[in-house]
């Protein structure tokens, strides 16, 4: 008995270790970590925006694995929706960026003015699209 | 001809408080002769006319002009960047207030999407589903609820996250720079790389004539 449990505690223990590893790499590598230090000039607290990270993913492993419930009512929706939304488009855009999407396309048909439009069109789209899925369609 | 030769390294970004721009504001000079190191590092190199925070992009060149019209005899060494960016910021009293507000909104911005990444992807993989077939396998019977499994995983998760981190608050775990320090100082380099290229390309480097 004593064997299996050091099984799976050695199971769990491993992957998690190896599954964080894997996530945050991706949120370090995109760079959206530091996009968002930069753009509001605050890279002097990048050890705590760190320490975020570990709160951020502790706390959301510990809700979806134990669904201990966290009662704040609409307020505590709307900031974790208002919030992780922001998260998810910062994400997004640093994906396409990584991958160079508007660049290329900008070249490829010629684009030399009106790229922040692109971009607004791009956000409005992305904001548009998510609430036709998720709120529309949910119903 | 040793006392003529003088070595001067500029570093690729340069903040500058105040209006007029000496040379040794921006590069550091080494030389046998103190005193005419002294001299070059008084040649003022600009003066800022401009009102708000701004950003300038020199070449390397213009320094040089400046030091032969001043000093001909001199011979310099440039070990330095080629191009380099003067970030121009007027002194003010840093708004700690309005900072730490920013800081605040970023860091809720982090958490929430920490913990929302983290959830998408456990409900992604079907950890839960995971967990079961690994329960099962391991202690031969089917998982009712939270077990071991769960709590080994939720421990490790964090240890993970401390690991890649290198630390959690204070409590350094080493030295080196984290991954996130490494990433600023990548997009700091790519930032100032595309400013001197987009200055090159619209002819507004502060160039030698």
């Amino acid at each position: 008995m004593l064997i299996k449990y050091s099984l799976l505690v050695f199971i769990g223990l491993s992957g998690g270790i190896t599954i964080a590893g894997a996530v945050f790499t991706f949120i370090t590598k995109i760079g959206l970590v530091t996009r968002l230090a930069s753009r509001t000039n605050t890279a002097r607290h990048i050890l705590f925006f760190e320490d975020c990270v570990t709160l951020g993913g502790t706390v959301g492993n510990l809700m979806t694995i134990w669904r201990f419930e966290v009662p704040f009512g609409i307020i505590g929706i709307t900031v974790f929706g208002l919030f992780a939304g922001m998260f998810t488009g910062c994400l997004a855009m640093a994906l396409t960026e990584v991958l160079d999407t508007i660049p290329i396309f900008a070249k490829r048909i010629n684009l030399r003015k009106g790229i922040p439009f692109a971009v607004l069109s791009l956000a409005i789209g992305k904001g548009i699209g998510s609430f036709i899925q998720l709120y529309i369609f949910a119903k | 001809m040793k006392n003529d030769i003088v070595y001067m390294k500029i570093p690729q970004n340069i903040e500058i408080q105040h209006q007029k721009v000496l040379l040794s504001d921006l590069a550091k000079l080494v030389g046998v002769d103190k005193r005419k190191v002294n001299n070059i590092g008084n040649i003022e190199v600009f003066n800022i006319k401009s009102k708000k925070d701004c950003k300038y992009i020199f070449s390397v060149m213009k320094i040089i002009e400046f030091i032969n019209k001043s000093n001909p005899e001199i011979e310099i060494v440039n070990l330095g960047e080629k191009d380099f960016v003067v970030e121009y910021k007027i002194p003010t009293k840093t708004k700690v207030m309005f900072e730490y507000i920013k800081s605040f909104f970023v860091a809720l911005i982090i958490f929430f999407g920490a913990a929302f990444t983290i959830m998408t992807f456990n409900t992604d993989v079907s950890v839960d589903k995971v967990f079961a077939i690994v329960y099962e396998l391991v202690m031969g019977e089917a998982k009712k609820g939270g077990t071991i499994l769960e709590i080994s995983y939720s421990i490790g998760l964090p240890i993970g996250i401390i690991i890649f981190f290198n630390h959690f608050s204070r409590l350094k775990v080493r030295d080196d720079p984290t991954p996130i320090q490494i990433e600023m100082r990548l997009y700091e380099d790519d930032l100032n790389n595309a400013l001197i290229q987009d200055a090159s390309r619209e002819g507004t480097t502060i160039d030698a004539d």
